[in-house]
């Protein structure tokens, strides 16, 4: 109990005391610090929350079982950020290969159901939420990732640019045409 | 910053920035100043402020903190039942349960290569008949032959008899000569028994005659054999 009280401030104290063996804490704050960022950028590969899930644990047990070596040239997030898109990528083209093969559509489960704070507006809110995530996740790519790690993350370009491997200049234009689509499609969607 | 002239691509890329407030001090007073110069984004900046107010009035926030609340959970216990393989090698146990199943692992492999095949052995104790001949199972350590067995099973090699042809394999001395005999004995006893309209009329006269000889009273026998002594040939 002594050690929960133990508060770890930064990636490098993650890693300290998960190298001296003190791995429940560490593995504890680690996952609890990172696990709304992993499911979320899993989830803009899947839209499904099942898969989102398994992908956020199976990351955390390979990022894990590294962090020993883990040498600290990126941060921690980015170094998550590339095993989580690395394990959607393979397992998303893994899924497609098999629905070649099968001839069949993977299934994709757009139940979104982002909860909302009352009643009332609940169906209304879950709409928008469910509309919002649709929209982003028909974005290209690059433009859905740097929109989503600079609006939801609040990483700096540069921290965007080492994680995708884009220059900053990029970036931000991506940034901009992803706000612009995000803004002309809710628009739409709102004034129906 | 201040007072710089910025072009529309330039405005472009600070424009969701200043929407959403993350523009430093000097980076917004400049987008403002510029602004006036691109109406249409001013429009723009409207529109997104409008849509985007909506939008932050999701709690995705308390959404994400619910939907992974059990991950630490489930992530400690994955890891608590999957070893990574380093792990497993490196555990004492692992070790000697290798060791233990290399050692066995080889053992068998000797046992298998040496081991067992069939084999015939002649049983020494028999009175010539083939069927009494027995095949026991016993395990190959590859003898010496000598030479006299080799020609003796050589020999053999060429008889018509898919028996002997096996037994040529693995006789010793003492073994050819009880076979010579015994094939003898049976191939008589065949004779005997069996139809021999296939020989020819002076074998099957010589096998007759053996025949009658083998019937005759012993008295009888010796006074013929005393009548032949007294026969010029």
């Amino acid at each position: 109990m002594i050690e929960l009280a133990i508060n770890l401030k930064t990636d490098r104290e993650i890693i300290e005391e998960y190298s001296k063996g003190n791995i429940e804490q560490a593995t504890n704050e680690f996952v609890r610090r990172y696990k709304n960022f992993i499911y979320l950028v899993a989830y803009r590969y899947f839209r499904n929350y099942d898969d989102a899930e398994d992908i956020t644990q199976e990351v955390f047990i390979d990022a894990l079982r590294k962090l020993k070596d883990f040498r600290q040239e990126s941060s921690l997030k980015t170094w998550l950020y590339r095993i989580t898109v690395n394990k959607a990528k393979n397992l998303l083209r893994r899924r497609n290969l098999i629905s070649f093969i099968s001839f069949s559509r993977p299934e994709e489960d757009n139940d979104l159901d982002f909860p909302d704070h009352t009643q009332s507006n609940k169906l209304e809110n879950k709409e928008l939420e469910e509309k919002f995530l649709e929209v982003l996740a028909s974005l290209p790519e690059k433009q859905r990732e740097v929109f989503s790690l600079r609006y939801f993350e609040d990483l700096s370009f540069n921290e965007i640019s080492e994680m995708l491997g884009t220059s900053v200049g990029g970036l931000k234009a991506n940034y901009f045409h992803a706000v612009r689509k995000i803004a002309s499609e809710m628009k739409k969607y709102l004034e129906e | 910053m201040e007072g710089k002239q910025l072009t529309r691509k330039e405005m472009e890329e600070l424009l969701p920035d200043y929407i959403f407030k993350r523009l430093s001090k000097d980076e917004t007073e400049a987008f403002e100043q510029n602004l006036p110069n691109f109406p249409d984004l001013v429009e723009e900046i409207e529109e997104v402020r409008k849509v985007f107010w909506k939008l932050e009035q999701m709690d995705i926030d308390g959404f994400l903190e619910r939907k992974t609340r059990n991950i630490p959970v489930k992530v400690s216990n994955k890891l608590a039942r999957k070893k990574s393989p380093l792990e497993i090698l490196s555990h004492k146990g692992f070790v000697t349960a290798v060791a233990g199943l290399g050692v066995i692992i080889i053992a068998l492999s000797l046992f298998l290569s040496k081991g067992y095949r069939n084999e015939i052995k002649p049983d020494r104790n028999i009175n010539g008949s083939v069927s009494e001949m027995k095949i026991e199972r016993a395990p190959l350590i590859s003898p010496e032959i000598p030479d006299s067995v080799i020609e003796t099973s050589s020999a053999l090699y060429g008889f018509d008899f898919p028996v002997v042809d096996e037994l040529a394999y693995s006789m010793d001395n003492n073994v050819a000569e009880d076979l010579t005999e015994i094939v003898n004995e049976d191939l008589v006893k065949l004779v005997d028994q069996k139809n021999i309209s296939h020989l020819t009329f002076e074998k099957q006269t010589e096998l007759e005659l053996m025949k009658n000889l083998d019937q005759i009273d012993e008295n009888d026998f010796q006074q013929l054999i005393e009548e032949l002594k007294n026969v010029k040939i």
